[in-house]
């Protein structure tokens, strides 16, 4: 049974690394290479858990095969438009000017009830004010509105707005993240005025403290401690 | 390109370790092998003495090898291997020479199977 559990800790801790690896894509979407490297994985890993007649390495060595012949296949990918249409095909037009392409439907096998449901989730009861809806690769649809049906901007009525500006997280569940507060060009003495402005007496009673490029900041106590 | 690199350096590095075992797993096997039929041979022409010691030193061999055996092979069948010594020497002890010659012979095609199992072949393939 201990081999169980040091089997079990041994793979997680490689999966997980794998992944990581892959980057933040695998978390996301998935295109067609990632998606059975996902499926494929967790079986893989799965085995030797179990089955203490089986070395580790058979698992350890499918896994880390598959972990680098999907990183070779994703920057492939990426370099090549070729190679790219090849494994992950082309997006399709499904609407276009208001009207279905029912041919493209057919194609991608995509059934009128699944194009309404994707319409629906993106806001759109009436296709005839969709400029184009575009079946993505990774099998979502994009949904782009004629100019008219958009919402309004700042911009179009020519009034000013300000930039949305990034926050940083300073405080994180009462630990100090030092090198935010130095990116955002501030310090212990600015951050210290801060706290005792809000009422805080220390950096443990904040569960979070967020700074955005105009100083802005947001400030929530620790449940129980304010 | 750096991450791309790095992955076909880490899978030709699995393909040649991959490789390089099948090699080590058919020396260790090919060696045990044949001192194993000698024995048999030996066994054969009476010197029953000569034949279980080169059975021993072939056990003996067999586990200075079992650690590295275990971890690249299934155990079913390392264990097939590990049991079949003891019964062999249990034979050529008693000098039960029919029992021996089966026993002998299944223990060959057991450490025989062990490197045709890694080795890459289509029928290990399919």
């Amino acid at each position: 049974m201990v081999i169980a559990f040091f089997r079990t800790i041994i793979l997680y801790a490689l999966i997980i690394a794998g992944i990581r690896i892959m980057g933040k894509r695998q978390v996301g979407e998935l295109e067609p290479s990632e998606l059975v490297l996902a499926l494929l994985i967790s079986d893989l890993a799965a085995v030797p858990m179990q089955d203490f007649g089986i070395p580790l390495l058979a698992g350890v060595i499918p896994i880390v095969t598959l972990l680098c012949i999907t990183m070779i296949l994703s920057v492939i990918t990426m370099k090549s438009i070729r190679f790219r249409a090849l494994m992950c095909g082309r997006p399709s037009v499904i609407i276009q000017d208001g009207k279905l392409r029912q041919g493209n439907m057919e194609h991608n096998r995509m059934t009128i009830d699944e194009l309404m449901e994707e319409l629906r989730l993106q806001g759109i009861t009436d296709i005839s004010t969709v400029k184009y809806a575009i079946l993505e690769t990774n099998g979502r649809v994009s949904v782009l509105p004629y100019a008219d049906e958009l919402p309004v901007t700042a911009k179009q009525m020519g009034i000013p707005a300000e930039d949305v500006a990034l926050p940083l997280v300073i405080i994180n569940d009462g630990r100090l993240i030092s090198h935010n507060l130095k990116a955002r060009g501030l310090n212990d003495v600015w951050l210290n005025k801060q706290l005792e402005q809000a009422g805080f007496r220390h950096i443990s009673d904040v569960f979070l403290m967020t700074v955005d490029e105009h100083n802005n900041t947001f400030l929530a106590p620790q449940e129980g401690k304010t | 390109m750096k991450k791309l690199w790095w992955a076909v350096v880490v899978l030709a590095l699995l393909l040649s370790a991959t490789l390089w075992n099948s090699h080590c797993v058919a020396a260790v096997t090919d060696d045990l092998a044949a001192q194993l039929s000698r024995a048999c041979e030996l066994a054969e022409s009476g010197d029953w003495k000569t034949a279980e010691k080169i059975t021993r030193a072939a056990q003996e061999q067999w586990e200075d090898a079992t650690g590295y055996l275990y971890t690249v092979l299934p155990h079913s069948s390392t264990d097939a291997v590990e049991v079949g010594f003891h019964e062999v020497l249990e034979f050529l002890t008693c000098q039960e020479s029919g029992e021996y010659s089966a026993a002998n012979a299944v223990l060959i095609a057991h450490i025989r199977l062990l490197s045709d199992m890694e080795r890459l072949t289509p029928r290990n393939l399919l």
